[in-house]
């Protein structure tokens, strides 16, 4: 069930009226109910991995009891080795297992030796990464004491399973989230209003820009081979567009429902293309993992504290694990590699910090620096997305050095009966919009809101994709 | 929550009429449009016209047949109205388009192969014949016949623009409004393949090794001849010599009486685009020997 169908519209339709009517004031109703329809929500994919969800909410669930009045170390440790063992032993099966046997098969080969070992056929259950990480982040903050665990499974329960969120984040923390499902939730006009923009914007980013750009995308990417560095450049740019109309299209969708349902969820994207270096990329690019990351894993390795070997160190191991938490292939573990040496000069020069403040551009000598800035945050951010697209390693590298060695700039004519430069002047809108409205959760602000947002949906139904109702990226991970 | 559900039911309300009003904009312009296609060509042909030769087929008459040398070479009128994946029930109903239209048709030729297994249509002629599904009553029937999705397309607004995007969405709407021409002369409606089969790897085709018992759109298209009294041959086109044809165009011969094989009448791979298809100098030899063996 997609955000952007019709079934998920009926769904919530319902969901809606049910939650705010009948069950009106009944707070233990309504997180029963939400418990409920979550779980339809994720059995409308395959309702066999719902068995992962429960089991993965009962172990944290009970492991989060027993922390609470266990007061050994050692038992306590032991407590959260399960959990995480548990977690990442789920996620590692379901996601890593082929990628390690085929890298196995492929380690014996390549010295001569034929391995009989053969990939075992396994379905990734949508959103695992997702929801394992959310119930982890709950152990691991009652295990530290920052967090005291919920009496009721209930609540737990449908704070793993919050439909919103389920398959494709944000990553909440059961420090924001999980209180939410204790308190009355009483409709707010307000909130909700926000809440419906940020769907309406989301719908716009996933359904005319994201996949605008995914059939410029595909084409380009799967006929490199043939084309000229300007199609190549353009490919990679339309991915950058695409990856980000897609997930942060999804978040703003998903927290839009979320306060529809009298929810807040945290931010995940912060209009990330506008960056002025990769550090501050990475505080605006899918902030709730960037965050997990920072918190349960960089932070207790040290974090830019220690020596500069620990913190390069660090860096590699945040920026590695981060690119294989994306997917099990060495083009995800790649991107995540080249980030990290995009970061590195940052840390060593203290500079990673440096740009905290919002953006602030005038007709100044500092203004065209920012510009600068932007432009070539934007260019490496984008080359490194040719890795996290490409099938393989070797056409990651194939397109770059075609793009770098071709140096025909013509515009082409490409399958999908377009030529090459013409979702750029959708784009060009897409960006202006973004920038105009870049110190707002949406652009839905000021005088003529009304207007902008008549507007918008509009070019939804005049420039939507609807011929395929495309996964979203993230669906995979 | 009343304000709230006000405010969504107004959306709503506007998100509908807005659909209505598209509906209705696109389907005047596609009407009135310059021909992007070859449905809009044969619903723009002058009633009444005659037309020596019609060709009709998938892409292997599309990039195969060439109208002008026919004319050039026989002074009579042909038109090929091959069309990318089409099917033979997309023949069929171009073939009452222009019956519909009262084209004389003196001889008409379809090229059958593989194609006279398929009892589908192809979702591109589909996707040309939306803008005319409430207006064109042979189109109508058509549509409800093989479309799937033909009562969200005939009722719901906009629903048939909005889910062929690719083909009918904002940006053919916006070039036939502005009645930017099509690159394909349909008068003609040849369309050249470029580039041929190299060496390397042996191009190969292969053909199915069962055939189905009667194809229901050819004995339409049969009938259909009969009672207008339009001539017609079946042939097959040219496949490339890696061709496996696991004896399908005997069975195929036999369910033919009048088929013509030129499946293997091409010799030189270099005349190929692909196994399948001729390039244009590879269609220029296949005419002339079209117009030689049929005699036109």
């Amino acid at each position: 069930m997609l955000f952007n169908s019709f079934t998920f519209l009926v769904f919530f339709i319902i969901v809606f009226l049910i939650y705010w009517f009948p069950l009106k004031n009944k707070t233990k109703i309504q997180n029963i109910f939400i418990l409920l329809v979550s779980y339809v929500f994720y059995a409308w994919w395959d309702w066999r991995f719902l068995i992962l969800i429960i089991l993965s909410t009962l172990v944290d669930y009970f492991v989060g009891q027993r922390l609470n009045i266990e007061k050994e170390s050692n038992k306590r440790k032991w407590l959260l080795a399960i959990s995480v063992l548990f977690n990442l032993g789920l996620l590692c099966y379901f996601k890593y297992s082929n990628f390690f046997i085929d890298n196995w098969v492929a380690a014996w080969q390549s010295i001569g030796i034929q391995s009989n070992v053969t990939s075992l056929n396994i379905i990734l259950p949508v959103g695992i990464s997702f929801y394992t990480f959310q119930t982890m982040s709950y152990t691991i903050d009652v295990y530290r004491k920052e967090l005291k665990p919920t009496s009721s499974i209930l609540k737990f329960a449908a704070f793993v399973s919050f439909f919103p969120q389920l398959v494709a984040g944000p990553i909440e923390r059961a420090s924001h989230l999980l209180p939410q499902f204790s308190k009355k939730r009483t409709f707010d006009y307000k909130f909700a209003t926000s809440g419906l923009y940020l769907i309406i914007w989301g719908l716009f980013k996933k359904i005319v820009i994201a996949d605008t750009c995914a059939t410029y995308v595909n084409t380009i990417f799967d006929n490199y081979e043939n084309l000229n560095a300007l199609s190549l450049l353009l490919g990679a740019i339309y991915f950058a567009f695409q990856i980000y109309g897609d997930f942060s299209g999804y978040s703003d969708i998903a927290i839009g429902l979320s306060r529809l349902l009298g929810f807040d969820l945290k931010q995940n994207f912060n209009k990330p293309y506008f960056s002025r270096n990769i550090a501050e990329f990475w505080r605006r690019w899918h902030i709730s993992l960037s965050t997990w990351f920072r918190d349960y894993l960089y932070i207790p390795l040290g974090g830019s504290k220690g020596s500069n070997v620990l913190k390069i160190r660090n860096v590699f191991v945040i920026f590695l694990v981060s690119g294989f938490w994306h997917g099990a292939n060495w083009t995800f573990v790649f991107w995540g590699l080249l980030n990290a040496f995009y970061f590195l000069p940052l840390l060593l020069l203290n500079s990673n910090r440096k740009y905290l403040d919002t953006i602030q551009v005038g007709f100044s000598k500092k203004g065209i620096v920012t510009f600068f800035n932007i432009g070539t945050t934007f260019l490496l951010v984008t080359l490194a997305w040719v890795f996290f697209r490409a099938n393989t390693i070797t056409d990651a590298f194939g397109y770059l050095k075609r793009l770098v060695v071709n140096l025909d700039f013509s515009f082409q004519y490409l399958a999908i009966e377009r030529y090459n430069f013409e979702a750029l002047l959708l784009l060009l809108f897409f960006i202006l919009v973004e920038w105009f409205s870049r110190d707002y959760e949406h652009p839905f602000t000021g005088r003529y809101k009304k207007v902008f947002v008549s507007l918008i949906i509009f070019l939804i139904i005049v420039l939507g994709v609807f011929s395929e109702h495309s996964n979203f990226i993230y669906f995979q991970f | 929550m009343n304000r709230f559900i006000k405010n969504c039911l107004l959306i709503t309300l506007g998100i509908i009429t807005v659909l209505f009003l598209l509906d209705f904009m696109y389907t005047k312009v596609y009407k009135a449009a310059f021909p992007r296609n070859k449905t809009q060509h044969i619903l723009s042909l002058k009633e009444g016209k005659t037309i020596d030769y019609v060709f009709l087929g998938s892409s292997r008459v599309e990039n195969f047949i060439m109208p002008s040398l026919i004319e050039d070479v026989t002074e009579k009128e042909a038109i090929n109205l091959g069309t990318q994946g089409a099917k033979l029930d997309d023949m069929n109903i171009f073939l009452r388009l222009l019956i519909d239209r009262k084209v004389k048709i003196k001889r008409l030729f379809v090229q059958v192969d593989y194609i006279y297994n398929f009892e589908t249509s192809s979702d591109i002629v589909r996707s040309q014949a939306l803008p005319y599904i409430r207006s064109n009553k042979i189109i109508k029937d058509y549509m409800k016949r093989v479309d799937s999705n033909f009562f969200k397309n005939y009722y719901i607004p906009f629903y048939r623009y909005a889910s062929n995007d690719y083909r009918l969405g904002f940006r053919e709407f916006f070039t036939s409004s502005i009645d930017k021409k099509s690159k394909i002369d349909f008068n003609d409606g040849f369309v050249p393949l470029l580039g041929s089969i190299t060496g390397g790897e042996k191009e190969v085709g292969n053909l199915p090794k069962t055939i189905i018992e009667t194809n229901k759109s050819l004995l339409e298209i049969d009938s259909l001849c009969v009672a207008n009294n339009i001539k017609v041959s079946y042939y097959c086109a040219p496949f490339c010599s890696g061709l496996v044809s696991n004896n399908y165009l005997s069975k195929l011969e036999t369910k033919l009486p009048n088929f013509k094989d030129f499946s293997q009448v091409i010799d030189k791979d270099s005349l190929f685009q692909n196994c399948g298809h001729l390039n244009k100098d590879g269609a220029k030899v296949f005419t002339k020997h079209f117009i030689k063996a049929l005699d036109l």
